[in-house]
């Protein structure tokens, strides 16, 4: 079977007709991760039987002629998404033998279409960091050059796509963890408008700030996905009522007379030559389709990051504190005291990069510093939404570098805090906003990896995002991973 | 924030205990980062804070009780439990 660019769309055309069966998709789908994902480590936990088990309903389904679009389509799962009877780890020791007892919503949804779900994906410990080198079960490595990274925190859902280890995944994005790990393996991300998928069973890292969303092989498949996760729950107080029409109605339509911003602070200093001019040919390419580009003025954009580190670690502090080796998760031994207990299962079960942000997000909190930092960064992101206001009135979508540059390797500094919070530059407006955006590859660099650009939408817009992606896709030629 | 004192605080409040290595290298690792915060400092805020926040609150949902999970099942991922309880050290 070749799995190169393998759709969603394409693989319920071949379901539908019979050319193979949801068992031998399942099948073909485990072997390539046997053979591949030694080398890749995108799995934290493959779901071998239980996966057969759902492409044997799937199949009964198809046969039945009632088929949901999802129906027989495997997945990969991000592990901060809760599966029942399936561990759920957020890469960290803490959660090392967590088994939920209840579904996320999404997978709820998904397993409602009877999906496959092939197995459970590496990630940065609790979805914090860009590399997803903070896992503490292995080093996912890029499929387009192992000596670099895939991007985080979901780079275990980008480089399973990536390496056609699964059609699709599903990831979460908090600051970027859907859209930047795509870009740097060269597969398309979509981080939903805040609000429109349920947050139920996602563990928490920044409540304000999380969404979940799919990774795949084109804007399409991000629709059909969406599609079927979105909508208000009654289990996610902040979900909403939005009626969200149909993701993929303006598939196909002309982009002529749209008009697209272009911010310029988003091509200043710190991103990369090559990236700026992938991105901005991607403009050229739209206009050459009718759309007209705008140049527009961001001025918050160069308080974006401590904001962002600001409300987010913020968050984590107060969402992390539930972790303290009683109820579930990690327990230290050796201890008789209940404070030391607690604060030594903490000690030993986060790793290096939470406990830096717990410590930073206390800081932002605590008594005395809260004016200066938590309550300026909660203004900041009221001023970051109007600004985004203002452009949207004129603008249809806003195109910018999904990152400051392509995939770094493991030994360019990723250990370096501050480095890495920096390069967070280009997604993290979009999670203070609220806003959805869309990750897809425009172009490589010199040395053979993937260039992303970033399409952004108003709040509810997705349909806007997926037509924009898919208009460039269309014309787009993707370059294989050596992997 | 390069200070030895306030880290040590900070894991008070957090309860969180590091070794003396990680304590020096937390202290160090945080003036950068904090450094990098520091910026909004000479932000000043105008009006209302709290506008528009981007969290949208769906209605709040009835009061009504409905079946929780089993207790067996949520005692199954604890570490620690004696029958139909979580085992804690001693608090007083």
């Amino acid at each position: 079977m070749d799995f190169q660019n393998l759709t969603v769309k394409d693989l319920r055309a071949k379901l539908d007709q019979k050319e193979i069966s949801a068992p031998e998709l399942t099948k073909a789908y485990l072997e390539r991760i046997s053979e591949k994902d030694p080398l890749v480590k995108s799995f934290i936990t493959v779901c071998e039987d239980s996966a057969l088990e759902q492409a044997e309903a799937a199949q009964w389904r198809i046969d039945a002629g009632e088929a949901a679009p999802l129906t027989g389509i495997p997945f990969g799962i991000k592990d901060n998404i809760c599966t029942q009877g399936v561990k759920t780890t957020c890469a960290s020791k803490m959660l090392e033998d967590f088994v939920p007892p209840y579904q996320a919503t999404v997978m709820e949804k998904l397993c409602g279409q009877d999906i496959v779900m092939l197995g459970k994906l590496n990630m940065d410990e609790f979805a914090m960091g860009g590399s997803t080198a903070t896992s503490y079960f292995a080093k996912t490595v890029n499929p387009y050059d192992s000596s670099k990274v895939p991007g985080g925190s979901s780079g275990g859902s980008a480089a399973c796509v990536s390496a056609s280890m699964a059609p699709v995944a599903l990831g979460s994005d908090t600051g970027g963890s859907i859209r930047q790990p795509a870009s740097f393996c060269g597969v398309t991300g979509l981080k939903p408008t805040y609000s429109s998928v349920s947050r139920f069973g996602l563990v928490a890292f920044a409540s304000s700030l999380d969404q979940i969303g799919p990774i795949a092989n084109s804007a399409y498949d991000c629709g059909i996905v969406f599609n079927s996760i979105c909508g208000f729950d009654p289990h996610d107080g902040t979900t909403s009522r939005h009626p969200h029409g149909d993701a993929l109605s303006l598939i196909g339509q002309s982009v002529a007379g749209l008009k697209i911003a272009v911010p310029k602070e988003f091509f200043e200093a710190g991103i990369d030559d090559e990236v700026k001019e992938s991105v901005y040919a991607a403009v050229k390419a739209y206009e050459a389709m009718g759309a007209k580009a705008v140049e527009v003025s961001m001025p918050s954009l160069k308080y974006a990051i401590p904001a962002y580190y600001l409300i987010s670690s913020a968050e984590a502090s107060s969402n992390l504190s539930r972790y303290d080796g009683i109820k579930y998760g990690y327990r230290a031994q050796g201890e008789d005291d209940y404070n030391a207990l607690i604060r030594k299962t903490r000690d030993e079960g986060f790793g290096t990069e939470v406990k830096r942000r717990i410590l930073l997000g206390t800081y932002a909190l605590a008594s005395g510093y809260y004016d200066a930092y938590y309550k300026k960064a909660l203004y900041l992101k009221g001023k970051i939404r109007e600004e985004y206001n203002a452009i949207f009135k004129e603008c249809d979508v806003m195109v910018t570098p999904t990152a400051p540059s392509t995939a770094f390797g493991f030994d360019e500094g990723i250990s370096d805090p501050a480095k890495m919070y920096l390069a967070d530059i280009c997604t993290v407006t979009v999670n203070i906003a609220g806003l959805p955006a869309i990750s897809t590859p425009c172009g490589y660099g010199k040395n053979g990896m993937p260039i992303g650009m970033s399409i952004v939408g108003k709040a509810f817009d997705e349909a806007r995002i997926i037509q924009m992606a898919d208009a460039f896709e269309r014309d787009f030629k993707r370059v294989a991973p050596v992997l | 924030m390069g200070d030895v004192k306030l880290i040590q605080h900070l894991c008070n409040l957090s309860k969180l205990t590091l070794t003396d290595e990680e304590l020096e290298s937390f202290t160090s690792d945080m003036e950068v980062i904090i450094g990098i915060m520091d910026s909004i400092k000479e932000v000043s805020v105008e009006g209302d804070i709290h506008r528009d926040s981007g969290v949208y609150f769906a209605d709040v949902r009835g009061d009504e009780s409905a079946p929780s999970y089993p207790t067996d099942q949520i005692l199954e991922n604890a570490k620690e439990k004696e029958d139909n309880y979580f085992e804690v050290p001693k608090v007083f």
